[in-house]
């Protein structure tokens, strides 16, 4: 059975797999029709201001009379592209880091690993936050500094990938039969590295989810009149007696999309890592404290 | 433990100390605009603006101002906030880590004595309704966001069953009880959380111990199964456990930032918010300086300690 053919069998036995695939289509799917699909416009003051939940407004209105259902239908695609840039940011600096790192070594290396080093030296979120507070508070500024934090999570696993594969007889094999280095990399070292990067990819990708919720709560990321899950946190638990739904379908909006990404991670490491023998429960995802 | 392994640990914590020290130099030293400017307001006389920048020292070279930092930084020296009334930065700084420590010791407290017996017992009953139950609350617990769940108990407990204060903060001098009263909805929701987190190392810490030989000989020569539990298996569980709590309430401490901002809890994360948005840097600065500190003697503490219980580690 060729490797494709196993990991779909797998798959097929997973039911869970199959309910997460079918939320991440969900959720993507919203964000794609979100306009389409949203009641009203996220931005029109369509009632009375701070209203409970009628048949008119599910989850009832906002400070100013706007629907909160519809701002948080229409506020998914900021969720999901915040936590695609910011992931990309990490990928695309972080991957050639640890590649380079892991086959080069000696002071390239070293230097690159004390750059993680430094990263790694500060609570996340504080780094975060500080690159924020000193770039200007945006959602732009946000997702980069999302980013940046990111990039020990791709450099040191994809050096530790690499430095293990770069023993392994095949790539010495490529070098024997004159590969230059570019061609070792590209075809020899980064398919081994490529799945378990799909796997961090989506840890990380929930990470930043909740980080960019987190500091749009704080006022730092993106900024009114944006239907931001975590802006909508903000305002909404200063009207909790009025409005409770506001502030909670904003949270359990955040809630379920890191659930989503956190659970896929999983999915894709039991169906692209073979090697690795899963114990139920014994190997914790990587998702950061937030 | 070995006099050379505290000595590696110690140089290596100065190190990143070091790093963190610099980072933060030059990450503010990016600001777009005038430091002096942004104080005094744009519309400030151009000779009011030089005193203050010769006050912050802005005038000099870049190595120099490192320098100075650095010097400054080693004697304890944490200067003056310009922004803020020209009030010692320290004063501002450590009442409010201290109020952090203290949120971040009760979360941890309550973490603990939920994740040590849920992880136990799912280890100890491998496929049981307690496993299964354990692993729906920890998957929960790793997406659910402390904010959330604190935004939930504020709901429940505040709003709709009013037991408890809804946010806030009094001195312990003031008013003891309320002080506490204040204290348990931050802590029960980061504590829940972060036990979701510790129950699942403790659980997979358990397991590993229980496939042990020692554990099987333990067996053979006759002891009741609890006496293996308590006497041979929990301790060396225990082990790894610490690194995990240690090195997760090194993150407590930076991740307290959101949930202090839900309870208005006065501290250092709430202190960087109320800084950055008033935009003293200054503070800002030292604050986020002073939390990558904390950070990394907690780490240094939790390699010393590991050290301390496990000989082992100190001579590899």
């Amino acid at each position: 059975m060729s490797r494709w053919a196993r990991s779909l069998s797998r798959l097929r036995r997973n039911v869970l797999s199959l309910v997460v695939i079918f939320a991440l289509a969900g959720v993507v799917g919203l964000a794609a029709v979100a306009e389409s699909v949203a009641p009203y416009g996220p931005f029109a003051v369509v009632a009375a201001p701070v209203q409970r939940p009628s048949p008119a407004h599910w989850l009832g209105t906002d400070e100013i009379g706007r629907d909160v259902l519809s701002r948080l239908v229409v506020g998914t695609r900021i969720t999901l592209m915040a936590g695609l840039v910011a992931t990309l940011i990490a990928v695309v600096i972080g991957v050639p880091m640890g590649l380079v790192s892991g086959y080069y070594g000696r002071g390239l290396d070293a230097a690159m690993m004390r750059i993680t080093d430094g990263l790694l030296a500060f609570p996340p979120i504080i780094l975060a936050m500080a690159m924020v507070a000193v770039l200007g508070a945006s959602l732009t500024n946000t997702m980069i500094a999302i980013g940046i934090v990111q990039i020990p999570r791709f450099s040191r696993l994809v050096r530790a990938v690499t430095l293990a594969t770069k023993q392994l007889e095949y790539v010495q094999a490529a070098r024997a039969l004159g590969g230059d280095d570019l061609h070792i990399i590209r075809r020899a070292i980064f398919p081994n590295v490529a799945s378990m990067v799909f796997v961090q990819f989506s840890l990380a990708f929930a990470t930043a989810v909740l980080t960019e919720a987190g500091l749009s709560f704080l006022g730092l990321g993106a900024q009114p009149p944006s239907p931001s899950w975590g802006l909508m946190l903000d305002l909404g638990r200063k009207l909790l007696s009025k409005n409770p739904f506001y502030a909670l379908s904003a949270g359990a909006a955040v809630f379920l999309v890191v659930l989503v990404f956190t659970l896929l991670g999983d999915t894709l490491r039991d169906l692209l890592d073979p090697f690795q023998t899963t114990r139920p429960g014994s190997a914790p995802a990587l998702t950061s404290s937030g | 433990m070995s006099a050379r392994f505290v000595a590696q640990r110690l140089l290596h914590g100065g190190l990143v100390l070091w790093i963190v020290a610099t980072a933060v130099f030059f990450l503010f030293r990016v600001i777009p605009g005038d430091p002096a400017a942004m104080t005094l307001g744009f519309d400030a006389p151009p000779e009011a603006l030089a005193a203050l920048r010769a006050e912050m020292g802005l005038d000099k070279p870049l190595h120099v101002q490192y320098a100075t930092w650095l010097f400054n930084l080693m004697r304890w020296d944490l200067g003056r906030s310009a922004t803020s009334g020209n009030a010692p930065v320290a004063g501002l700084v450590f009442p409010s880590l201290w109020r952090t420590l203290e949120l971040a010791s009760l979360s941890m407290l309550v973490a603990i004595s939920i994740a040590v017996p849920l992880g136990m017992l799912a280890a100890l009953r491998v496929g049981s309704t307690v496993d299964q139950l354990a692993r729906v609350v920890t998957t929960i617990g790793f997406s659910m966001p402390t904010y959330v769940l604190g935004i939930v108990a504020l709901v429940v407990f505040a709003e709709m069953i009013p037991l408890l204060p809804s946010a806030g903060y009094v001195p312990p001098a003031e008013d003891l009880v309320l002080h506490i009263k204040y204290l348990i909805l931050p802590a029960a929701s980061v504590g829940l959380v972060m036990a979701a987190r510790l129950a699942r190392f403790m659980r997979a810490g358990m397991l590993d111990v229980l496939s042990q030989d020692y554990v099987r000989t333990a067996y053979a020569k006759g002891l009741p199964g609890w006496r293996v539990n308590a006497r041979h298996a929990l301790p060396n569980a225990i082990l790894a456990f610490v690194t995990e709590v240690g090195v997760n309430f090194g993150l407590l401490i930076g991740g307290m930032v959101v949930i202090e901002q839900v309870f208005t809890w006065p501290g250092l994360g709430w202190l960087m918010i109320q800084s950055t948005l008033n935009r003293a840097y200054d503070v800002v600065q030292i604050a986020v300086l002073i939390s990558a500190a904390a950070f990394v003697i907690v780490n240094l503490l939790v390699d010393l300690s590991y050290g301390v219980m496990d000989p082992r580690i100190a001579y590899e």
